[in-house]
């Protein structure tokens, strides 16, 4: 535990869930043949694909076209009238499942936010990933019709826009038969964000998670500080993992976590040492990312588990 | 995380056999797949499909090298007459069919394959292969003929590029295809009159609505298809429908119990059965996964059943 973890809600470490969740690759069957071939301690960057977390960018694809679960593409309708593209995973049980709505990035819909969806249900959830910039454009398109001006559009969109939109996703699975009604919520970069503001606007969530994405902030004197005026809204508990080398968010962490402390809001963090901005997306581009991923996957599933349990 | 990579190391090398002791692992992990475990432990099934395929079932269609080889020597060792055919459709568009003959001196009855979410693969055209053999002439219709790039179907579409262009049909568009490739069928003269549908996942779904709305059909299969939720659709319901389900699939098995009611009320009759252990999809992915182990052993119940049942009602 080489990295620098701060914990202002939760004792983690205290937390019975921790151990087990972390082993759990340790007895994946999945990883037993990817596994055997690497070295004990300090795996190499061009490690194999593992299957235990979500994949880097480029194995997406691949991942998807491998995946065992039934994933569909659905037109959830939102409060306009308008389709609410989104890819739902289903995981492989004879029970109900807790929803899990999935943030995609900056770069919007693409598959490797379907991944991690695909990765969500392989944990036993129902992974709704909805293309938040649905409608938005040409010829009522969204993130693929956009194409180069994903970027730009993006940037448009209000928390309350994100907010509505990811509501119809969230009514959407609570409604499915085989929902047990539990929802937890999952963003990378811009949609960590997004997940962090859903937390604030979407009291009936049960736990949300945010990677590497900053909270509401404001300008004092010309300079971004984190803004904790609506914190006080905070239902969910919220669990952070963030780039080590990422000070544009990570710098929010501190003050995010005093201000949360204050109010009494369960809020823990991480910070991985050496990481970058996006290293879940880009495992492959660093060591430290991949050992980040490895590291940060484990603790949001049994985060995941732990809150929308029955 | 030094504590983890040294647990992994220490189990691979406790266990050499690790690979066959598959099956067993994950039960202690998973919390959420509790029911499923007790499953496990009584049928130690999913073997990977690494032995030699049994030919009295439909090839393997996983995403592996052994099972995409098996399905490809499936495939092109048939000694069974296969042909594309272009199935007038009703609103214009051609419907791109695989037809498959059996090898029988009389009069045969036609089974109409419905395809996977994943469009019109080799792995369907394997499944209507293996119904040819056991004596049906098998028609696997291309639903999404016309919908790919240069009004091409599910090749031009690619299997995820199908999925997301799947939506796009209606209810109504499935049953104009589904009626479409039935008016085909009866003129085939080798064929004798009697007609049954078998589908797959979304084509599982569009069998089962399919019974519910042409009575002149003699049998309807559903593999894993989601069912209507709607009780007003099963009011006219005549065909007999057997349903195969995986026990890990919720999703599509909380409709179960509503559909065996409504079926019931129809007098039609509906006979479910659900293969404990087995995942969404189990027929196609007979190797299984760590949540749905026992889709080999489901394979090889569901699949007599299917024939048989086939069998006795297109005489």
């Amino acid at each position: 535990m080489m990295r620098s973890v701060l914990v202002a809600a939760l004792a983690f470490a205290a937390s019975p869930a921790f151990a087990q969740t972390a082993m759990k690759p340790a007895v994946d069957p999945h990883a037993g043949h990817v596994m055997t071939d690497q070295q004990p301690a300090a795996a190499p960057a061009a490690r194999p694909d593992n299957p235990a977390i979500p994949p880097d960018n480029a194995a997406a694809a691949a991942r998807l076209k491998d995946s065992p679960r039934h994933g569909e593409w659905v037109d959830i309708k939102m409060p306009s009238g308008a389709p609410l593209k989104s890819f739902v995973v289903y995981p492989e049980r004879k029970d109900k499942a807790p929803v899990v709505l999935v943030i995609h990035d900056i770069g919007g819909m693409g598959d490797w936010g379907r991944a991690v969806g695909d990765q969500l249900a392989k944990e036993g959830f129902i992974a709704i990933v909805p293309d938040l910039l649905s409608g938005k454009g040409p010829n009522g398109g969204g993130t693929a019709e956009l194409g180069a001006n994903v970027g730009q559009t993006i940037r448009s969109l209000t928390p309350d826009d994100v907010a509505a939109r990811l509501n119809a996703a969230l009514a959407y699975g609570k409604s499915l038969p085989s929902s047990s009604g539990r929802t937890g919520v999952i963003g990378f970069c811009w949609g960590g964000s997004a997940s962090f503001n859903y937390a604030i606007a979407q009291p009936e969530l049960n736990a949300a998670v945010v990677y590497y994405g900053t909270p509401p902030m404001k300008t004092v004197d010309g300079a971004q500080v984190v803004d904790p005026a609506t914190f006080d809204r905070i239902k969910a508990p919220i669990i952070g993992f963030y780039g080590g080398d990422d000070a544009r968010v990570t710098s929010t962490v501190e003050p995010t976590a005093a201000e949360l402390k204050k109010l009494g809001k369960s809020y823990e963090s991480h910070v991985m040492e050496g990481a970058g901005h996006g290293f879940l997306k880009g495992q492959a581009s660093r060591e430290a990312n991949a050992k980040a991923a490895a590291d940060a996957w484990p603790l949001t599933i049994a985060f995941l588990k732990k809150n929308t349990r029955p | 995380m030094t504590r983890y990579v040294m647990a992994l190391t220490f189990a691979l090398a406790a266990h050499p056999a690790f690979a066959q002791t598959v099956p067993a692992a994950p039960a202690n992990v998973d919390p959420h797949a509790g029911h499923a475990m007790e499953q496990q432990a009584a049928a130690p099934a999913a073997a990977p499909t690494t032995g030699p395929r049994n030919p009295n079932l439909p090839p393997p269609g996983d995403n592996n090298p052994v099972a995409t080889e098996q399905l490809a020597a499936a495939l092109k060792s048939s000694p069974r007459k296969s042909e594309w055919v272009d199935i007038k459709g009703s609103n214009g568009t051609p419907i791109k069919s695989f037809v498959v003959y059996p090898e029988r001196r009389d009069k045969a009855p036609v089974v109409i394959v419905v395809m996977e979410i994943f469009g019109l693969s080799d792995w369907i055209r394997g499944v209507a292969d293996q119904l040819a053999k056991e004596g049906f002439i098998a028609i696997a219709p291309d639903f999404l003929s016309g919908m790919g790039p240069n009004k091409g179907g599910s090749a031009e579409l690619g299997s995820q590029g199908s999925t997301q262009a799947i939506g796009a049909l209606t209810l109504d568009d499935r049953m104009r295809i589904m009626n479409d490739v039935r008016t085909y069928a009866l003129t085939i003269p080798s064929a004798n009159g009697k007609l049954g549908a078998v589908g797959f996942c979304w084509g599982g779904g569009t069998t089962f609505a399919y019974a519910l709305t042409q009575p002149a059909l003699n049998a309807a299969v559903s593999y894993y298809g989601p069912m209507a939720a709607d009780p007003a659709a099963y009011a006219n319901a005549k065909v007999p429908v057997l349903g195969l389900y995986g026990g890990n699939d919720n999703r599509v098995n909380a409709n179960i119990e509503l559909a065996k009611t409504e079926m019931a009320k129809a007098k039609a009759f509906y006979e479910p059965h659900i293969f404990e252990g087995a995942g969404h999809g189990f027929l196609r992915q007979q190797a299984g996964s760590a949540q749905a182990p026992g889709n080999q052993k489901a394979t090889e119940q569901a699949w007599p059943l299917t024939i048989e049942f086939l069998k006795k009602h297109t005489k």
